[in-house]
């Protein structure tokens, strides 16, 4: 929850991953990556100073008036659904519900009170997606409705998105709420396939795009968002959390998010304090969820060349006279029966009726 | 009545290897869509693991490394010592081009999901459904294969298909 003092070696790993992967599809797919000629931007990040947070609700308020176009106009009554084990999930007539997350409320303020080193406190955290920088919900989904875009942004497109709730599930945080009876399953298999679409702070993408900065900073009267570069709003939150004895939420939670929190308060001590639950995240330290895959998609990398070297060993140990199989005795030739040519090239397997007893079934190279 | 062998240039442990990974792969691939729970496949004794999407999506990646492995080491083979007298029919073209694809569109979405690198949503949709759609009609053409006794490969022995007695690549 505070600087991770491994985060330089993470870094360069990750810039190695990246130069690979810009490279591959820079060659692949010209443009789409825009790691590919060097991110000319910096993602962008909100950092929040708790210290100033009063709970006033005006970021939230801000946030509906904001985003009220996105929220969805479901199509009642809902269809039916197989197996009737499958929910609905109908947050249309909750609208006015501001004390967690829904699908019309994407920013809530949850609050903590407690004693921290023998004085009361309470802290008041203005809570919606962190907007990972590996972010799951979008690596995971398997219909792309779900996207990291270049200024850091996680989206999930509305127009596409199935209301699988997948997002949700492999979210640490399980930020993305449902509501059933919108979006694209209505014109495919309402019955047997989605259930919706899935909603969450988009950060005011559209905002953002036209080089405003999201309606929850805008309207917040006490300043406790800044908005800005990654490099820049880390430095802040470690000069602020340096000056003020403070804690820091999100610079390498689940391997990095673009949402910082600065507390004078620990986290751990906030988390046990405050209500979490169904839409109500929680302030526990969260690993790297896609640390395992980044490792696998090394392997991934070598694997066609160790293939290839073991295929070009393999004929190297056949014409250098090294070990051979047992059925390495007589050089293919043509034309002269199939058992001649499994023979030959010492792994073809022959099939049929005697076939199997000629060959040695669990050994490449025949018997 | 001793019937006619069908020769490929594959060992059974290799086909079977090639048989294990797509397979692995297939039923991954599947469930990363989230069939699992809705579905009660979780409910099946021993099935339960279908609806861990981290697992899936982490054995996906094995299944992966697997069939690259083993693709770049039969082509290799292919390439320097089987081309001529095992060549491929245009079944087996197609095959290998789905593969290809496969392993093209699959590559991006590794890409995709490391860190730092961001693709815009509608390529990163567009890969996703092709990669599916791929992963469909391999299994289609397999179903082919099978249904009219086509063969992979063009030499004349292997167009006589028989029962499946030693294990050809598949």
């Amino acid at each position: 929850m505070s600087h991770d003092p491994s985060s330089k070696v993470d870094i360069s790993r990750r810039n190695f991953l990246s130069s690979l992967g810009a490279v591959g599809l820079g060659l692949l797919l010209p443009g789409a990556a825009n790691a590919a000629k060097g991110r000319p931007d910096e993602e962008l990040v909100s950092l929040h100073d708790l210290s100033k947070c009063v709970g006033c609700g005006a970021c939230v308020e801000a946030c509906r008036t904001a985003n009220a176009h996105k929220f969805p106009e479901p199509v009642k009554p809902f269809p039916a659904m197989y197996p009737a084990s499958v929910k609905v999930e109908d947050w249309s007539g909750k609208r006015q519900v501001t004390d967690r997350l829904t699908p019309y409320n994407w920013l809530y303020i949850q609050t903590a009170r407690g004693q921290y080193q023998g004085q009361r406190f309470e802290v008041h955290i203005p809570r919606r997606c962190l907007h990972c920088q590996n972010p799951p919900c979008a690596n995971l989904c398997p219909w792309g409705a779900a996207a990291r875009e270049d200024n850091g942004i996680v989206r999930i497109d509305d127009k596409i998105c199935l209301g699988g709730a997948k997002c949700k599930t492999v979210c640490p945080w399980e930020i993305p709420m449902r509501q059933t009876g919108v979006g694209l399953y209505l014109k495919l298999l309402p019955k047997y396939a989605g259930n919706g679409v899935m909603f969450k702070c988009d950060r005011c993408a559209d905002r953002v795009a036209a080089g405003k900065v999201p309606a929850c900073i805008e309207g917040c009267p006490y300043g406790v968002q800044e908005f800005g570069p990654r490099s820049e709003m880390v430095a802040k939150a470690h000069a602020l959390a340096r000056n003020s004895g403070g804690f820091i939420y999100g610079e390498t939670e689940n391997g990095g998010t673009n949402s910082l929190y600065v507390s004078p308060v620990p986290f751990s001590t906030l988390d046990a304090a405050a209500t979490t639950g169904a839409g109500k995240p929680h302030l526990s330290p969260v690993r790297d969820m896609m640390a395992d895959e980044d490792k696998l998609a090394y392997a991934a990398l070598f694997a066609p060349v160790a293939g290839i070297v073991a295929g070009a060993l393999r004929l190297g140990s056949r014409l250098s006279g090294g070990p051979k199989n047992p059925t390495d005795v007589a050089p293919p030739r043509a034309g002269n029966g199939g058992e001649d040519l499994a023979n030959g090239f010492g792994n073809g397997l022959a099939e049929g009726p005697d076939a199997a007893k000629k060959n040695g079934r669990d050994k490449e190279g025949g018997r | 009545m001793s019937a006619p062998q069908t020769i490929i240039p594959v060992s059974r442990r290799v086909a079977v290897a090639y048989v294990a990974f797509v397979a692995l792969l297939a039923v991954t691939g599947t469930m990363q869509m989230p069939l699992a729970s809705r579905y009660q496949i979780v409910a099946v004794p021993g099935l339960a693991w279908l609806g861990d999407f981290w697992l899936t999506h982490k054995l996906h990646y094995v299944g992966a490394v697997g069939l690259l492995t083993l693709t770049g080491y039969l082509t290799t083979r292919w390439v320097l010592e089987w081309r001529r007298e095992f060549a491929l029919s245009g079944l087996g073209w197609i095959r290998v081009g789905i593969l290809v694809l496969l392993v093209f569109t699959g590559a991006v979405r590794v890409l995709k999901n490391l860190p730092s690198i961001s693709f815009s949503p509608t390529p990163t949709m567009l890969v996703d459904w092709a990669h599916l759609g791929l992963a469909f009609l391999l299994g289609l053409v397999a179903l082919g294969r099978l249904s009219f006794k086509a063969s992979y490969w063009a030499s004349p022995e292997a167009s006589e298909r028989q029962p499946r007695d030693g294990a050809p690549i598949s």
